[in-house]
């Protein structure tokens, strides 16, 4: 599959070679995640061609997530949860992928400008109420989504083949945040974007799961009779079943 | 082999759940006690939120519970009225209870609270049932605690808004079995577990209920409070994973009729000494969660 699609790439950029208004192309292998409940993470396969030269810097971005933290205290013998704060606008999914590391591509001005750092991710952030070390908590937030592979910083992730073609693996972790993800692909030369491109990628449950979660939230009080009526003949039923069987 | 949760949102080792309930049905068939207080740690140990754990453990106990009901309703092992006055009780009970979860959660405190409520409650079950199992096994006959006589039926007696309840052949005050429902409803909301260990001793010790009629009396009303409790934790705290306990109830089932075969096999003093441990150890381990200090101090969750 993968080097179907890159030799097709390849047959593209010989033929484009001369093709210079289009600087930057790039397509995936699937425009869509399924979540199922036999779901466990996905690999999407992102390929293009790029003009001769420079690097390319991959970043990908789920919806955000409303998420909540709190930090265990130490009270007495104890460490418990203490106080929970309630936080939004994180994107649950943050990637920056590149060819090279991010620092030799361009500026620590420019990389902030085109939102090409970790702390992009706190740029929407809210939180409530108010924490009493807010570093702390940023710095526990970007250790536990990088420890869960949600935030990822990777500068050898995207191969350059052949000075015109790239592909880049794009891991999709088991549990994530459902809805658009955004995979942005820059293509970088002396310091600068020099063209970028964005492709839409759909994270969605589907079939049974989709139906059961979106039932459980909209309707939560049928769901809730519904299915523990459910349960109940389903028990009354294996119970008989069963002692009939015994019997 | 695992599956994807889409209320408690992540992903499990369905053998490994399936086991739980077979663990869980096991228990029940070889002993007789439901088990449902080892679910809702066991899920919490694999990282199941609080929250849904015990508002999924419900669910579970009403799947497991339901054919054990019918079969003692059919033998007439129930005593319908008495089992309306305890139900009367823990309804309430497990409403009130399902509102203390809905504040402790907001708060951030509901994860503490289950941890406490767990080791002292497995501390308690696991350690009694080792005594008694180590005494058992010494052969010593220590005399059981007979139920203190005349003067408990003194004060029980003297309580207003007596009635008859002709099943089990007593007269006694509403407000006992009333009150008594509440805790365990109360119990029920916040664990996830059907009260069985507290409702059985309570009804022969305390109501002095006919032996015959205890067990289907109490299977039914934790029946009807466990359905009760988790349709209220599923449209007050968005709590119960029907997949999770679809799988856990299968398992259980299974496990049920393994457990019952095995449990006429098997000497019955080694396998609760066996049990008493198991839910010792489980004890330890949640207060060893919370006695070390972390590695991550911070946690983070999902939220509606």
């Amino acid at each position: 599959m993968m080097l179907r699609a890159l030799l097709f790439l390849l047959c593209l950029a010989g033929a484009s070679a001369r093709a210079a208004d289009v600087p930057l192309v790039t397509e995936l292998n699937k425009h869509s995640v399924d979540i199922t409940a036999r779901y466990t993470g996905d690999r999407i396969l992102l390929f293009g061609t790029i003009p001769q030269g420079g690097e390319v810097v991959v970043k990908v971005t789920s919806p955000p997530e409303k998420i909540s933290i709190d930090r265990k205290e130490s009270m007495g013998p104890f460490w418990l949860s203490g106080h929970k704060h309630v936080v939004e606008g994180v994107p649950g999914v943050y990637y920056l992928l590149s060819s090279a590391p991010l620092s030799r591509l361009a500026n620590a001005d420019t990389l902030a400008r085109q939102g090409l750092t970790l702390d992009t991710v706190f740029s929407a952030m809210r939180v409530s109420p108010a924490p009493q070390h807010p570093a702390a908590m940023r710095a526990a937030i970007l250790r536990i989504k990088d420890a869960d592979k949600h935030f990822l910083l990777r500068d050898d992730a995207v191969k350059i083949v052949g000075g015109r073609l790239f592909y880049v693996n794009i891991p999709i972790p088991a549990r994530l945040p459902l809805g658009q993800y955004t995979i942005r692909t820059l293509f970088m030369e002396n310091g600068a974007v020099v063209a970028e491109e964005s492709k839409p990628l759909n994270v969605d449950e589907v079939r049974l799961e989709h139906w059961v979660s979106q039932v459980a939230e909209e309707a939560p009080w049928t769901f809730g009779s519904v299915f523990v009526a459910l349960v109940l003949v389903l028990g009354l039923g294996l119970g008989v079943f069963l002692n009939r069987s015994r019997a | 082999m695992e599956i994807f949760l889409p209320i408690a949102h992540m992903d499990v080792n369905l053998p490994l759940i399936v086991f739980f309930g077979a663990i869980v049905g096991f228990l029940s068939g070889l002993v007789g006690v439901g088990g449902g207080f080892l679910v809702t740690p066991l899920l919490i140990f694999v990282g199941v939120p609080p929250l849904v754990a015990v508002g999924t453990g419900a669910a579970q106990i009403v799947g497991t519970s339901a054919g054990g009901t019918y079969a003692h309703w059919r033998l007439g092992n129930v005593d319908v009225k008495m089992g309306a006055v305890l139900l009367l009780g823990s309804w309430s009970g497990g409403a009130l209870g399902v509102q203390i979860v809905k504040v402790l959660e907001a708060g951030g405190n509901f994860g503490n609270t289950v941890t406490f409520l767990y080791v002292g409650l497995l501390g308690f079950v696991g350690l009694s049932m080792l005594l008694e199992s180590v005494n058992a096994l010494r052969g010593s006959k220590q005399a059981q605690p007979r139920p203190a006589a005349d003067q408990s039926g003194g004060w029980l007696a003297r309580l207003p808004m007596q009635m008859e309840f002709p099943v089990s052949g007593l007269r006694i005050s509403l407000l006992l079995p009333v009150v008594i429902g509440i805790g365990v409803g109360i119990l029920t909301s916040l664990m996830g577990v059907g009260g069985g260990f507290i409702m059985v001793p309570v009804m022969i010790y305390l109501l002095r209920m006919p032996t015959k009629v205890v067990v289907g009396t109490s299977l039914f009303q934790l029946l009807f409070t466990t359905s009760e409790v988790a349709v209220l934790q599923a449209g007050v705290n968005h709590a119960v994973d029907p997949f999770l306990a679809v799988i856990l109830i299968l398992g259980s089932v299974f496990g049920t009729q393994w457990g019952i075969r095995l449990g006429a096999k098997l000497p019955g003093e080694q396998l609760r000494l066996i049990l008493a441990l198991v839910v010792v150890s489980v004890a330890v381990k949640m207060l060893y969660g919370i006695l070390v200090k972390p590695d991550e101090l911070y946690n983070l969750a999902l939220t509606r």
